[in-house]
């Protein structure tokens, strides 16, 4: 990637639904987000989270606007996809009757990693997340917590500059929520450039980490930036912790109770 | 990833397949056992139909081996018209197709890929029913196997160029894959796969020819059955040509089209 360009920079993306009513999704939005920076996106159901994941990872084009991910344009679609590292949905993502180590196998292959570079980044990231004790075990054996790590080296398998996580702690305990995420900065200790942009519903999960924050309500950007100094400008009082600040900051921005668990 | 990794990436959707394959072991069982039923069905019918029937005569080996070399073949077809409708409804269902969408490999590759192993293991079957076939008497020893083969990978490419489209109708309509639902009706009726095509009304004879699984029946029977040489096989190789020709771009048009509606409505992983 070439550090001069925006990890990720949006110009007035905007998606409509086609449909009877027609359902806009995303009103023009506009944000970037810089390399080695992990950015927080925070949203009732149905902000237009999912949709802005799924145009930044080229599978739903946007009606409007313009992105760029890794400094390529959206057009370019491959060659966005080399360099980002998803996760969607980690439960229902996986060759069910194939073991781990045969999943990561294909999707590696998908990025020309094989032969003796797949066993070597395969062991790397085996010992790094902890998959040493399922790595022959059928995905579909496998529990949640499990099959979110092994969602995690799939996202990661290919050392990509940008990872794309939605909701990624979704189906996980709180304590393997933790996990994930700590796994997770590991891995940006690694590769300081990498830059993330994840949503969840667990902000004490994510609070430690999360340096900025964007938060989208019915498909509009209502911030953008460090909770602390959108908590400044909005006049409101610091909270003692990072989580209370996020959902301080969500409930003034959304108007909404906050749905997460301080 | 440049193209010239794709071989490897469809080496590895093929080997993907195989390992997933190997879990249902059962199913191998079955689907051997049903070859087997099904000739030893047509067997014993075809000692029914005896003495000069239209359209046989120009065979050797009578109903038995007519029909032996329609049901080996219509397995493969079956396999190049509903594989890639059926791949890809069955990663809609477990989930699987937007995460292989999200790798830097074309949809498509990956979706031929996907047909690799059934097609694979389907000409596998072809070839079990035609030994089967020889073991019962069928007059196979004089075959000219090569121009078989050729008869046979036409047909496929052609028909597959259909299948492409029904796959094309799936990521669009998400049920109902109207293409292979009519190409298979039409030819199990028309082409010649259960008795020739004689038989039937003159006007809904031409109708055959509007299919290449006709001319891949009346060439593979030529080829398997009378040893036809390859200019005896010009007609139906020069029909599939035109077939594949027209219809495999046609496809492949068809499939990026539907992929790129859906990428508009959102709907890939929606079945």
């Amino acid at each position: 990637m070439n550090h001069r360009h925006p990890a990720i920079r949006v110009e007035g993306l905007a998606k409509t639904y086609p449909g009877k009513p027609p359902v806009q999704a995303l009103h023009p939005i506009h944000f970037q987000i810089d390399a080695g920076e992990m950015t927080v996106l925070l949203g009732p159901n149905g902000a237009g989270k999912t949709t802005l994941f799924k145009i930044l990872a080229t599978l739903l084009r946007p009606d409007a606007g313009e992105a760029w991910v890794a400094g390529r344009p959206l057009s370019q679609s491959r060659a966005v996809r080399a360099h980002i590292g998803v996760i969607t949905d980690p439960d229902r993502s996986f060759f069910w009757r194939l073991d781990s180590r045969e999943n990561l196998r294909f999707f590696a292959a998908g990025y020309g990693i094989r032969g003796r570079a797949f066993q070597r980044r395969l062991a790397e990231l085996a010992a790094t997340l902890g998959m040493e004790a399922f790595i022959h075990r059928r995905v579909g054996s496998l529990s949640s917590g499990q099959r979110g790590r092994l969602a995690l080296a799939r996202a990661l398998f290919h050392r990509p500059t940008i990872l794309l996580l939605d909701e990624p702690t979704r189906s996980l305990d709180p304590a393997a929520a933790g996990d994930f995420m700590h796994l997770l900065g590991m891995y940006l200790q690694e590769q300081p450039q990498a830059s993330v942009l994840l949503s969840t519903h667990r902000l004490g999960a994510v609070a430690p980490f999360a340096r900025r924050v964007l938060i989208l309500n019915h498909g509009r950007l209502l911030a953008h930036g460090a909770p602390e100094e959108l908590l400044a400008q909005a006049g409101l009082p610091q909270p003692e912790t990072r989580t209370a600040a996020l959902a301080r900051l969500y409930e003034h921005v959304t108007g909404r109770e906050t749905e997460y668990g301080r | 990833m440049g193209v010239r990794h794709w071989p490897a990436m469809l080496w590895e959707t093929f080997r993907r397949d195989v390992h997933i394959a190997l879990t249902y072991r059962l199913a191998f069982v079955l689907r051997f056992l049903s070859t087997l039923f099904q000739v030893a069905v047509f067997y014993f019918i075809s000692k029914l139909v005896t003495g000069p029937q239209p359209g046989l005569e120009n065979y050797q080996g009578g109903y038995f081996a007519y029909a032996l070399i329609g049901l080996a073949f219509m397995r493969l077809f079956s396999i190049s018209l509903s594989g890639y409708a059926g791949m890809l409804t069955e990663a809609q269902q477990m989930g699987t197709l937007e995460a292989q969408a999200l790798l830097p490999v074309p949809l498509p590759l990956l979706v031929f890929g996907a047909n690799l192993w059934p097609y694979l293991y389907a000409l596998g079957e072809t070839l079990l029913y035609l030994l089967l076939g020889l073991v019962l008497g069928a007059p196979l020893a004089g075959a000219n196997v090569l121009g078989a083969l050729v008869v046979a990978l036409l047909a496929s490419v052609a028909i597959s160029g259909l299948g492409l489209m029904g796959a094309a109708l799936i990521l669009v309509f998400k049920r109902g894959n109207a293409v292979s639902w009519a190409v298979e009706a039409a030819a199990a009726l028309l082409s010649g796969v259960y008795f020739p095509p004689q038989i039937l009304p003159q006007p809904v004879q031409k109708l055959s020819l509007l299919l290449p699984h006709t001319y891949a029946l009346a060439g593979l029977r030529g080829a398997l059955l009378n040893g036809a040489s390859f200019a005896q096989l010009t007609p139906s190789i020069l029909a599939l040509t035109g077939f594949s020709l027209a219809l495999m771009p046609a496809g492949v048009a068809a499939l990026v089209w539907a992929l790129k509606q859906a990428q508009v409505k959102g709907n890939l992983a929606q079945y």
